[in-house]
């Protein structure tokens, strides 16, 4: 009778009990959904970002269209027949021409500012047309 | 009483757990799956359209055949013959450094003529000719480089190659522009054996060709019109006897 009495002044109403139990069930189960919900958020947006990235970066298509040299210039024309926009550079020898990325619009394509170049006639020069997402093509001309 | 209250307890919780496992299975792990896995498809059919793309570009071919439109003219004409089996876009007709957009659609199998244009004439005038098309494809003129020169244009010796079948023959070949009542420009007996002859016209086109032989009652061996193909072919056209 006194053990009786003494577990009933320990013990809350079941009912109440319950509720506690609850609410700590549903606070963390809350806070690890919210968590859980964030994160997963966070990295299907990172993932995503990073196939669109690829994808766009595999999509690039462009050519050196044209090649002309005189006065000590070399001229480069570059066709960008792809679905996405680049940013180009090219690189004749050791020289990497402009210093800034060219933009060229999906479809566009663009007379590089002309690279100061001495060359001789009959000379064979590679010309290296490289993206900022680190796409090449390559182009073989003969000085004239 | 308490035992049923634990177990009571429990329940609730478990349920609850559940229940919230589901949700996050719901609302955050199913949904990061489906935008993996949508981007996952839009990568592979942006490279299967890639795919089609360059296997299109390998495909293009063009045949570009430039000349001028009279031996001393400027002006000039272009010619691009699509032999292949996709529809092409030219975008880009190149005259040495200079570029002239454009947007031409050509059919498979088929050919179009541009607009003449009208180059700068001067003694040692050279003429590079190019197109490019919107598939990244650039096609150099099958001419080669045209060339100015004092006389005109530096072109083909346009020619009816006639051979035999291996004996010598003396002949008489008569040649019409166009058709038999066109302006006769040669006429000729020839003795014309395993090497052939060649008789040099003027101009590409059709030409009326009678070859007799022995004398000018005898039935015509050969008596046809014939067509000289440059600039789209060979600017000769042989004739077997």
């Amino acid at each position: 009778m006194n053990e009786k009495s003494t577990s009933r002044s320990w013990a809350f109403s079941p009912v109440i009990s319950a509720i506690i139990i609850s609410a700590v069930v549903i606070s963390i189960g809350g806070a690890i959904w919210a968590f859980s919900q964030g994160t997963m958020t966070i990295t299907a947006e990172d993932y995503a970002e990073s196939v669109i990235n690829m994808t766009d970066t595999i999509s690039e298509r462009f050519i050196i269209e044209h090649v002309a040299y005189g006065d000590q210039e070399l001229k480069v024309w570059i066709y960008n027949y792809g679905d996405v926009d680049i940013e180009v550079k090219i690189q004749v020898g050791s020289f990497i021409h402009p210093e800034d990325w060219v933009d060229i619009t999906e479809g566009g394509f663009v007379a590089l500012e002309p690279l100061s170049y001495s060359a001789e006639s009959g000379e064979e020069l590679i010309i290296r047309a490289h993206t900022r997402r680190e796409n090449n093509v390559y182009y073989r001309y003969f000085v004239p | 009483m308490s035992t049923i209250g634990t177990s009571f307890r429990r329940g609730t919780s478990t349920i609850l757990g559940t229940l919230i496992f589901i949700g996050i299975m719901f609302t955050a792990v199913i949904p990061m799956l489906l935008v993996m896995r949508q981007a996952d498809t839009l990568h592979e059919m942006r490279k299967h359209d890639l795919g089609i793309l360059d296997q299109e570009k390998a495909m293009e071919s063009l045949c570009l055949y430039v000349c001028p439109q009279e031996p001393s003219s400027p002006n000039v004409e272009a010619t691009i013959a699509n032999n292949g089996e996709v529809l092409v876009r030219v975008v880009c007709l190149w005259i040495n450094d200079e570029p002239v957009s454009m947007e031409i659609d050509i059919p498979p199998l088929s050919e179009k003529v541009l607009d003449p244009f009208v180059l700068d004439l001067f003694e040692g005038a050279e003429y590079d000719i190019r197109v490019t098309t919107d598939r990244g494809n650039v096609f150099l003129s099958e001419n080669g480089i045209l060339r100015y020169e004092e006389d005109g244009w530096e072109m083909e010796t346009f020619s009816i190659r006639i051979f035999t079948s291996g004996f010598t023959w003396h002949l008489h070949i008569t040649v019409n522009i166009g058709d038999e009542t066109g302006p006769l420009i040669y006429d000729e007996w020839e003795w014309v054996g395993k090497g052939g002859y060649e008789v040099v016209v003027p101009q590409p086109g059709d030409y009326y060709v009678l070859i007799t032989w022995w004398d000018w009652g005898s039935p015509g061996i050969f008596e046809d019109i014939v067509n000289i193909p440059w600039p789209i072919g060979d600017p000769w056209v042989w004739v077997f006897v």
